[in-house]
């Protein structure tokens, strides 16, 4: 299943962020709906199912993106929804050693415009939701 | 000597009694006596043809033998209860040490029977009740130590009165071929033997009731050294674990706002940005850099409050009131601004002198009154309240004086979740963590380097104060700090502080900051 214009949810308490990000995807055919807390975020993800989250990992609290990364792959409604987790900290930070990261890519900020787009079209081709040859 | 020895005693007796019986040291000992008795009996026979031996010895000989083999039955049994979990730990060795005081029991019965046939009251044999003595003081509980000593002596002096009374016959001798004095047929002697006994056995139930005393309380100091040991080996890993997540949190902390300047420059260097926009985009990026300032700032006070002496507060007084005219004038400016009325209510004719760091409690009170600013729109109010209030310590024994400054806010307040519940108002709540936001203040979009209240919770848990907080969603948020008063002439309060957290050093270094 592809789709012609993506929706991608951005889950980020910065919104320097938001309108970077915007600025990047919007250009390159992608929707993009900004929320800036976990609960807020989760409500938006349940309600509109986009075809992307992108989540950053420290809201609130250190590690309030991962866990609620756990929460989604945990939920069987949401769970098949593709995540990439952005954050400031290495991924070695908040996952040290071998464990599992609950999403299916990791963006280490700063984003450049070529990092942010290639990691989504990656993740959206993985998941058969744009055309092979976007 | 007669009661029931102390928790230190038991401790020690407990460990050797345990020890003693997973070796099987008691078993192991009575079937070498055995073996070297028969032995020794076997050798005598072809060394000396003509000395005779009552059946009777041979008999009580193997008699300990074979109850030996039941002892060591029994004391697998035994052994195995005490290695079960610590619930049933005491029961265990309850029986461990009625198993122990059994085996003496009937140890000093066969010895004696022994006497009985190898030499009586005269025999040198009789040393063997202090060998017993000196096991069951060091096993036993006191009283049952003491018991099985005046069994020995009773014993012993059944043994003699006895013989000398013709109530039973007379002994063997201990060697056949060498003729006895027949000393055990004077009552003299008779009498002089038991009570010499009598002082020996006591004599040596004392000693080593007291050495093992001793003991068990080197041993109880040792367990208490070691208790100590790990549980600050423990407070320095959790202090190590605590001050690793702070460190990479302040550091994303501090990456963020330079990763968001990078990325808003690479947007305009790439011509993501139109250049109508690339103005807007240009002021983004200076507004980044003094969040960044800000934020080093902020870390920088807060590494300054916790490296300062943690004593300073209780030889220093500053005037809260003074301290928080000089914060409020400022600030009362800018609440005006943004269209607030800003209050600061003070008692009259009072300076509120209190024993805390002026500098340190300015800074409290300026995060707590910008904070009360930032976080309440048009129209609305802020209102800083400071009062001299008296509480019960924590042993309610008497009441302490302190200096109590509300700021009171009509904002957009914090979530019950975000306080870490309902009951979470004290310093406990994570809203005072390090990098801890609550979600209104993220959603409103509203600037903050989620160090001021972790800064203010330091300095008050330093000066021995309090923090608390109430807040409800969209009515305001009310912050209490109350900081130890100083009176005339009296010296602040050297130990805890009412948070609960000894206020010295140790408070310092294992806060829960880092």
């Amino acid at each position: 299943m592809y789709v012609e214009v993506p929706r991608i949810l951005l889950i980020d308490d910065d919104r320097d962020i938001h309108e970077s990000v915007t600025a990047i995807l919007h250009p390159h055919g992608y929707r993009v709906t900004c929320c800036w807390t976990g609960p807020s975020g989760l409500a938006e993800l349940r309600r509109a199912r986009p075809d992307l989250l992108l989540l950053d990992i420290m809201l609130s609290s250190p590690t309030e993106g991962l866990d609620l990364a756990r929460e989604i792959r945990g939920d069987p409604e949401i769970s098949h929804t593709p995540i990439v987790l952005i954050s400031a900290m290495g991924r070695q930070n908040h996952l040290p050693g071998r464990t599992e990261l609950p999403a299916d890519e990791y963006l280490e900020k700063p984003l450049t415009a070529e990092r942010l787009v290639g990691s989504i079209e990656r993740v959206l081709r993985a998941h058969g939701r744009v055309k092979s040859d976007q | 000597m007669a009661q029931t020895g102390p928790e230190p005693n038991d401790l020690f007796r407990e460990g050797a009694l345990a020890s003693l019986l997973r070796l099987q040291w008691f078993i192991r000992m009575r079937f070498v006596m055995v073996g070297v008795a028969l032995a020794a009996l076997a050798v005598e026979r072809f060394v000396v043809p003509g000395g005779y031996r009552p059946t009777g010895l041979i008999a009580t000989i193997i008699v300990t033998g074979v109850v030996n083999v039941v002892w060591m039955l029994m004391s697998r049994w035994v052994a195995r209860d005490l290695h079960a979990g610590m619930d049933s730990h005491g029961r265990a060795m309850h029986r461990a040490r009625q198993f122990a005081n059994a085996q003496v029991t009937v140890d000093l019965l066969l010895l004696t029977l022994i006497l009985r046939y190898a030499g009586g009251l005269e025999s040198v044999l009789a040393i063997f009740y202090l060998f017993h003595m000196g096991i069951g003081a060091l096993l036993l509980r006191p009283m049952q130590a003491v018991i099985q000593g005046t069994w020995a002596v009773v014993l012993y002096a059944c043994l003699g009165l006895g013989e000398l009374g013709g109530w039973i016959a007379p002994h063997y001798d201990l060697l056949p071929y060498l003729p006895a004095p027949g000393l055990y047929q004077h009552h003299a002697y008779v009498f002089v033997a038991v009570l010499v006994q009598a002082i020996a056995v006591f004599g040596t139930l004392y000693f080593t009731l007291r050495i093992a005393q001793r003991f068990g309380e080197q041993e109880a100091q040792l367990r208490r050294a070691l208790t100590a040991l790990r549980s600050s080996r423990q407070a320095i890993k959790d202090l190590q674990a605590r001050r690793a997540r702070f460190m990479s949190t302040a550091a994303h902390q501090l990456k963020s706002p330079l990763a968001a300047i990078e990325t808003m420059a690479g947007l305009i260097r790439d011509g993501y940005v139109k250049d109508d926009a690339a103005q807007q985009t240009v002021e983004s990026i200076i507004r980044r850099c003094r969040d960044a300032i800000t934020g080093v700032g902020d870390l920088l006070t807060l590494a300054r409050v916790q490296q300062a002496d943690p004593h300073r507060h209780r030889t220093t007084r500053c005037s809260v009131a003074e301290v928080l005219k000089a914060v409020c004038t400022p600030r009362e400016a800018e609440a005006r601004r943004k269209g607030l009325t800003f209050a600061l209510d003070l008692p009259a004719g009072d300076v509120l002198s209190a024993h805390i760091d002026a500098a340190d409690l300015a800074d409290c009170t300026d995060n707590l009154v910008e904070n009360a600013i930032k976080y309440t729109p048009g129209p609305g109010a802020v209102l800083v309240v400071a009062r001299r209030i008296q509480r019960p310590a924590a042993d309610d024994a008497v009441a302490l004086d302190f200096v109590e400054i509300e700021v009171t806010d009509t904002g957009i307040g914090i979530a019950e979740v975000d306080l870490g519940g309902a009951d979470a108002r004290s310093v406990r709540s994570p809203i005072f963590d390090a990098y801890r936001r609550g979600n209104g203040a993220i959603e409103a979009g509203i600037p903050g380097s989620g160090l001021g209240l972790s800064i203010v919770r330091e300095v008050m848990e330093q000066a021995g104060g309090e923090v608390d907080v109430r807040s409800q969603i969209g009515t305001g948020s009310t912050f209490r700090v109350r900081v130890p008063a100083a009176v005339e002439g009296v010296p602040a309060a050297p130990a805890a502080g009412p948070l609960g957290v000894a206020t010295g050093g140790a408070a310092a270094a294992t806060s829960m900051l880092w």
